[in-house]
């Protein structure tokens, strides 16, 4: 059983995260909780362990239709980004964004800065 | 808000007043782009308005003294013949919380936008804190403003961001 195909998404009362067919995660909607690594941070930590337990190299985070976040979720991408350096790169996130978007473009790019090769961004 | 502003012809601008809880913020976000986008329809300037206005009130809300019966205050001009505009938000604090805004902002102000970015996600990054102080460096980056930190004389702390549309 893939570790992917037994989650559920998350959907919460501006932000949904769903697994797409292909295992992917696609992040849409607005998130300026207070505390989203409280909210949101539990289930990107299952997501995490089960892109580990299926054992890929490569994981897709499509955050284009992701349309405006405050500064504490920036702080879910920057955690999970020094994770993977933390656990030794056990896969390589791909950030899908949407360049057009401010805060996409400057925030993905300075998360970039924290990592060699854990994270890269596709537009 | 200075009477004279508010007449002036070439300039739109909005006060709103409301006791420090989150719940309003998304919903003052919301009304700040829409009276943007109404003004000048141009999305980008309005996104930055946006996170500018969502930046500052979640700072002003989250430090403000809740057991009080203090407010918090937006401010917002939009000075189109000048092409600039000012987004100032102010709440009941002291001269250590001045002070220390001051320091941040003289921090993240002696970096190059993006550079100054970069190295708060540093800060925040194996941290083990859940404080992000991403807050000045997303304003400076994203929002494209300079921004100061005074202490009225009222006793309120007003950080106040500045730019070019």
């Amino acid at each position: 059983m893939s570790g992917l195909g037994t989650l559920k998404g998350l959907s919460l009362e501006t932000v949904s995260l769903e697994l797409a067919n292909d295992g992917s995660l696609h992040i849409q909607g607005t998130i300026t909780l207070p505390k989203p690594t409280e909210a949101i941070g539990p289930y990107i930590d299952q997501v995490h362990k089960a892109v580990v337990a299926d054992g890929r190299k490569e994981y897709r985070v499509d955050v284009t239709r992701l349309t405006f976040v405050n500064s504490s979720a920036i702080r879910l991408f920057v955690d999970w980004v020094i994770r993977l350096e933390d656990e030794g790169k056990p896969y390589q996130i791909v950030f899908v964004t949407d360049p057009s978007r401010i805060w996409q473009r400057t925030a993905f790019r300075s998360i970039m800065t924290l990592t060699d090769d854990c994270a890269r961004i596709e537009s | 808000m200075d009477s004279a502003v508010m007449h002036e012809q070439h300039t739109d601008a909005v006060w709103l007043k409301f006791r420090p809880s989150w719940a309003y913020i998304d919903g003052i976000r919301e009304f700040c782009g829409f009276f943007c986008n109404t003004t000048l329809s141009d999305r980008r300037f309005t996104e930055r308005v946006q996170l500018i206005a969502q930046e500052l009130l979640e700072n002003a809300v989250k430090y403000s003294d809740h057991a009080s019966t203090s407010s918090v205050v937006i401010e917002m001009l939009i000075e189109r013949s000048k092409q600039d505009f000012m987004i100032a938000v102010s709440n009941a604090g002291t001269l250590e919380m001045v002070d220390a805004l001051r320091k941040e902002i003289a921090t993240i102000a002696s970096m190059e936008p993006q550079e100054a970015y970069s190295y708060a996600m540093r800060r925040v990054a194996r941290s083990g804190t859940s404080t992000n102080r991403l807050g000045f460096a997303r304003l400076r980056c994203d929002g494209q403003v300079e921004i100061s930190a005074t202490m009225t004389e009222d006793g309120r702390i007003r950080v106040e961001a500045r730019g070019t549309i």
